[in-house]
């Protein structure tokens, strides 16, 4: 961009000084005449020369800065939304088992563990309850849920 | 007695259940109320819609106007009487007298306009970098609210373009628009104290590449916007399908529990994009709007001044004034194009492909 200012700033300079000459010692004879082709190729000379000096690069990697920000900020982002969704996802299971349990007269803690799909795949169950109401809790979490009973833990209160 | 005692019991069954509102927080929308101190006095109040902002930030600016009206009229005024003096004072008979005459005029008028147009370059410059400054903590909030929304190819290619076009406009406005302006008005005094055509149409040749680069610049980046809302639109389209496909193969309540999660994230951040993106929307404006109203005012009582002053019948006079008037019109140009482009990427990041 300085190149392009410089060479735009020497063209003008250029035709200001070769107006400033013509107008000061230039006529209608030969000689302002003369002065006229003079002036004509010093503006040639001024916007032609830094062309044929002109290199072009050959790459140029002016992006990677910004295709870096870009996706520097999808991938946190990306990161954020994952855990917000594992959260709600694992807040809301609980809640489901918590309700399940509560219906059946049972008094327990939950914790809920995701896979790396995001899916519930292993819950850890704590409370006093009867072999007949955890058989049938155990048999709820695995239909409804998908956690086979496997993947579920008791422990006491 | 009996008629109190049936109502609060119906009172009770007709109670309902209080239900919490889940909320997720993932996108900081902080660094977007950092504006800058000159736009704080346009800004609307907080939680405004945009049409009420924009009502309240027009009637603002009009009321601020009045300063800069009166300056304006006070330099025409001033540039009128000049030409009007130059006029008086030429004859057709001595070529010398005319000569000197327009000579006298053209720095008259040179230094009665070459202040005002001077601080109306700094201004622009000043709020093209207050702009892209802005933009720099706009922008990146409002990627991540659309890369939230189920949206994170086309939220990419958004910001690297808007990040890239603004990087090329701040450096092409400063490093080579701003003095091409300088130019510009150097070309225009010499051809009017010297009349060498060859000036007039180094002058033109300037305004020209300036029009000319600004209408390619704005261009190329509204084709690019719209284009990438296209293609990568299709892949995200692509991929939430994707994803919709695995949750509907879970089992039903895992999979409601799966689809309400991912509901509730990108709804929030959805609501997230639309009220940042209104709020930058007016603030972007707010931070052109005082700058723009007092170059425009200047602008346009150049030209008011300039259809005048051809009253007089002094050609090179009045064509001096057109060509302040120009360079107004280019400064104009600069920062319109700025906040236009601003203000068309958040539009693409606001309408943007998403999961909804």
């Amino acid at each position: 961009m300085n190149g392009v200012k410089t060479y735009l700033l020497t063209v003008t300079a250029g035709a200001l000084v070769c107006a400033l000459v013509q107008e000061v010692a230039g006529g209608k004879g030969t000689a302002g005449k003369v002065l006229s082709l003079c002036c004509g190729v010093f503006l040639l000379l001024c916007a032609f020369s830094p062309l044929l000096h002109l290199e072009v690069p050959q790459s140029i990697d002016i992006w990677g800065d910004y295709k870096a920000q870009a996706n520097g900020i999808v991938d946190r982002t990306s990161l954020a939304v994952r855990e917000q969704t594992s959260m709600v996802i694992t807040q809301r299971t609980e809640a489901y088992i918590l309700d399940k349990a509560q219906g059946m007269g049972a008094d327990v803690r939950v914790q809920v563990e995701l896979g790396e799909d995001g899916v519930p795949c292993f819950v850890r169950l704590q409370g006093q309850v009867t072999p007949f109401i955890r058989k049938k809790l155990a048999w709820v979490i695995e239909s409804d849920l998908g956690i086979p009973v496997g993947q579920q833990r008791w422990s006491g209160a | 007695m009996r008629k109190a005692v049936i109502l609060c019991v119906l009172a009770i069954f007709l109670a309902l259940p209080v239900c919490a509102t889940e909320e997720v927080s993932i996108v900081d929308t902080s660094p977007i109320y950092e504006v800058p101190e000159s736009a704080r006095e346009y800004l609307p109040e907080e939680g405004t819609s945009l049409p009420e902002g924009l009502g309240a930030l027009f009637w603002q600016v009009l009321s601020k106007i009045q300063p800069s009206l009166t300056e304006a009229v006070g330099t025409c005024a001033a540039v009128l009487c000049a030409v009007l003096l130059c006029t008086v004072f030429q004859t057709p008979e001595l070529s010398t007298r005319r000569n000197t005459a327009d000579l006298v005029g053209t720095l008259g008028i040179t230094a009665l306009i070459l202040g005002r147009t001077a601080s109306q370059i700094g201004l622009c410059k000043a709020t093209i970098v207050e702009l892209s400054e802005y933009g720099k903590l706009l922008l990146p909030v409002m990627a991540s609210a659309m890369a939230a929304s189920g949206a994170p190819t086309t939220s990419s290619a958004l910001y690297f373009g808007t990040a890239v076009f603004d990087g090329i406009l701040m450096a092409a406005v400063t490093g080579l628009l701003v003095p091409m302006v300088y130019a510009h008005i150097m070309a225009s005094f010499a051809n009017s104290a010297v009349g060498h055509e060859f000036l007039q149409k180094i002058r033109e040749l300037i305004a020209w590449a300036c029009n000319w680069g600004l209408k390619l610049l704005l261009s190329i980046f509204t084709g690019y916007m719209s284009l990438t809302g296209v293609l990568s639109g299709t892949a995200d389209a692509a991929a939430v399908k994707a994803t919709k496909t695995t949750i509907s193969t879970a089992v039903p309540v895992i999979g409601n529990i799966l689809a309400g999660a991912s509901d509730l994230v990108v709804l929030s951040a959805s609501a997230v994009k639309s009220a940042a993106g209104v709020y930058g929307l007016l603030a972007v404006l707010a931070i052109c709007a005082g700058p723009f109203c007092q170059i425009g005012v200047q602008y346009l009582m150049l030209k008011l001044t300039w259809a005048l002053c051809g009253i007089t019948g002094n050609k090179r006079l009045t064509e001096l004034v057109g060509n302040f008037a120009q360079a107004m019109g280019l400064l104009l140009a600069m920062v319109g194009v700025c906040c236009l482009m601003l203000l068309i990427s958040l539009a693409c990041f606001m309408k943007g492909a998403g999961y909804t």
